[in-house]
């Protein structure tokens, strides 16, 4: 049902504000105005706030902490017992200062890690490319001393010139004994490559003036070891990129450890500021003159007096409290909250997936918890299954999301019906039960009596039908819409008709009596279209096809008894062999997945379109107290 | 034959209209995913949506149904 709720207005001495306030926040029952007061965008508490949150969880997103999930709303009141004596005003700079010196040592360790990491990669990679020479190096030997061995960027086409450029100058200055000069080219993986070049010291000066006529750069190595010669720097490289390396994963372990204390606590405080930040809102938000302030919004009934002793108990003759009932044309501005007994409460799901309904509407959680189940039920309708699914829903009720706990709580009662149907069909893993147990049918087989499950299903799809058009008809009546509860009417009373029509026809009443049917025909048409026009008659067909709609319950039925008999035809044709079992075995597995999910789906389709379409009026607004959000998933905004 | 021809009729019943169910439903699907992605409020319209080309099949079961009690 919807919770009836009531307006209430809080005045307050303005010195107090903040305290009443966050009082509110506390009790969180109060669904606050939207549009109450304009934010002043000048409101520098307010902004200070925003800001220090934004910081705080730049800093969270840093330290790359996003165990959200694990955060405990223990942990934000330690934040909140800590900062509760003082105003958004003293303890915004204090966390300011503090988050200054964090954030210094941070972004000192952070850029540190970063350089190391920039310079351990130029190391690793001139070490690479060194590695590669090596051999070049070490065929020189001792004679290496002698020599002078450069390397230069070079394009491949370039290298020929610049090779005769050096044999001439050697042969110029008469250095014939020398044995030559000595390369070995490196490509890159594409355009110039390294190019290492052997010649005598003597030739060392006028290399660089050759190089730069052929167009060739020197490499260069590291800065840790530019004073050594290429050929001997090897494991001198190799000495800094372990050193380096030893650097980089201390430093690692470091940021670790940071994130594993901070991370939590910074996360804890970003939580804590995101509620100071939103009580802020509203006071910034709320009517304020010299001396008082006013807040207003909905609240339940029945959490009235409760609030209300609540508040007057702490703040006493600075507080009064207005409350009223809603007028009519406030109706649509009201949030709708529903209230539900437990047993039926986890059928609320269904309507999360819709616009929640207007608060003088009617709210269907009660119809779908008997329904839904009962649908499921005659679907599956299967005594292994059901076991299965009861078993399924006990495991889900210990899971820790409500989400999960409330599907559980749905399955158990699907679980209960697919038993009894299961018994009615006579099925136990499809025929398995009569073969073992020699389990009978209370009513019927499935899969031997099509027609009679079918107009069942027909009939029950009429009584849903009427059921909603009755609900309907009621919520026209109560809300005082004269077109809604004519057209519902004159629905009802056209498909009265049409029953009366097929009564007669498969009695032995005498054809007189048709004009009775015929009157109620006529009378409905006419309530029909002075309620919806020409378009109610064309709801009225839909009505039809709405209670045809409900065949799929035994057609998704007797698929899946047909489906669990071909499951035992595998041990009739293979035995009792390994694979017979495995396929009777996987055929179970397939007819009970898409028992399951087909059932839930068909079932909560037949609700959603054919019964919801009968009253539901959506256009509600969900009742949203102002209080701190629960679950983990809003926590990182 | 008359038999065969009978089965056959039954068969293209629920056939026929579970291909243009097939057909609307994945036109709806495709659509759908995409609303949801965007606005993941608009799951239960969609969900509804995506349930109502099934109405095809059906009434393609119970034609079925009634050519089959038609051939007992």
């Amino acid at each position: 049902m919807i919770r009836s709720m009531m307006r209430l207005s809080v005045w307050g001495v303005r010195s107090r504000r903040q305290e009443i306030i966050s009082e509110l926040f506390s009790l969180g029952v109060l669904h606050l105005d939207e549009g109450e007061g304009a934010l002043r965008g000048d409101d520098g508490v307010l902004n200070g706030l925003r800001l220090l949150r934004g910081r705080v969880l730049g800093l969270v997103e840093a330290l790359g902490w996003d165990r959200w999930e694990t955060l405990k709303d223990s942990d934000v009141d330690q934040a909140v017992q800590l900062f509760s004596d003082l105003p958004p005003g003293e303890f915004v700079p204090e966390i300011s200062k503090s988050l200054d010196k964090f954030s210094s040592r941070l972004s000192d360790l952070q850029e540190g890690l970063a350089r190391d990491e920039d310079t351990l990669s130029k190391l690793r990679k001139s070490l690479d490319l060194l590695s590669r020479f090596s051999a070049f190096f070490q065929r020189w030997g001792d004679s290496a001393r002698e020599s002078y061995i450069t390397l230069w960027w070079i394009s491949p086409e370039k290298i020929p010139p610049f090779l005769a450029a050096v044999q001439n100058d050697l042969l110029s200055r008469g250095r014939e004994d020398f044995g030559g000069i000595d390369h070995h080219f490196v490509p890159g993986r594409e355009g110039p490559g390294i190019l290492s070049l052997r010649v005598p010291q003597a030739l060392a000066p006028g290399i660089s003036a050759i190089a730069a006529r052929e167009k060739a750069l020197p490499w260069r190595l590291p800065e840790c070891c530019d004073q050594e010669a290429p050929a001997s720097s090897i494991p001198s490289l190799r000495g800094a990129v372990d050193d380096l390396d030893l650097r980089i994963r201390s430093v690692k372990k470091d940021l670790s450890e940071n994130s594993e204390e901070w991370g939590p606590r910074l996360a804890a405080l970003f939580l804590f500021l995101d509620e100071k930040t939103e009580q802020a809102a509203v006071e910034a938000r709320s009517e304020t003159s010299d001396n008082f302030f006013r807040l207003s919004g909905w609240i339940p009934r029945d959490f009235l007096s409760a609030t209300e002793e609540a508040l007057k108990a702490k703040f006493g003759k600075d507080i009064l409290l207005k409350c009223r009932l809603p007028g009519k044309d406030e109706w649509k501005d009201v949030p709708t909250a529903l209230k539900n007994r437990s047993v039926f409460a986890p059928f609320e799901l269904f309507l999360k997936l819709l616009r929640p309904p207007s608060y003088t509407g009617f709210d269907p959680t009660t119809a779908v918890a008997v329904f839904f189940p009962f649908f499921s039920g005659i679907m599956v309708g299967d005594i292994g299954y059901g076991i299965i699914i009861l078993l399924l829903s006990l495991a889900l009720k210990r899971a820790k999301r409500p989400v999960l706990r409330d599907a559980g709580s749905i399955l158990l009662i699907v679980s209960l019906w697919s038993i009894l149907w299961g018994a009615v069909w006579g099925e136990f893993f499809g025929d398995i039960g009569h073969r073992l147990f020699h389990l009978r049918p209370l009513w019927i087989e499935r899969s031997e009596g099509v027609l009679p499950v079918m107009i069942f299903t027909i009939a029950l799809g009429a009584a849903h039908v009427v059921l909603g058009l009755l609900i309907g008809v009621w919520q026209g009546v109560k809300n005082r819409h004269a077109h809604v509860w004519m057209e519902k009417a004159g629905n009802l009373i056209i498909l009265g008709s049409l029953f009366g029509f097929l009564f007669l026809l498969m009695s032995e009443f005498p054809r007189g009596l048709f004009s009775i049917p015929v009157s109620f025909l006529v009378i409905g048409l006419v309530l029909l279209v002075a309620g919806g026009g020409i378009g109610g008659i064309i709801e009225a067909l839909g009505s039809i096809g709405n209670i045809i709609s409900y065949v799929r319950i035994a057609a998704i039925g007797l698929s899946s008894a047909i489906l669990a008999l071909v499951a035992s035809k595998f041990l009739d044709v293979f035995g009792l062999s390994i694979l017979g079992v495995f396929l009777a075995l996987m055929i179970h597995l397939l007819n009970f997945i898409l028992a399951v999910a087909g059932s839930g789906l068909h079932s909560a389709r037949l609700h959603y379109v054919e019964f919801f379409g009968k009253f539901y009026s959506d256009g509600g607004k969900n009742y949203t107290p102002f209080q701190r959000r629960s679950g983990s998933s809003w926590k990182k905004r | 034959m008359e038999k065969a021809l009978i089965a056959l009729a039954a068969a293209l019943a629920v056939a026929i209209p579970a291909m243009a169910t097939a057909y609307a439903q994945a036109k709806i699907g495709s659509a759908g995913a995409g609303t949801v992605a965007e606005k993941p409020e608009t799951g239960g319209t969609i969900i509804i949506l995506e349930a109502l080309p099934e109405t095809m099949v059906i009434l393609g079961f119970v034609v079925a149904i009634m050519i089959i009690l038609q051939l007992a």
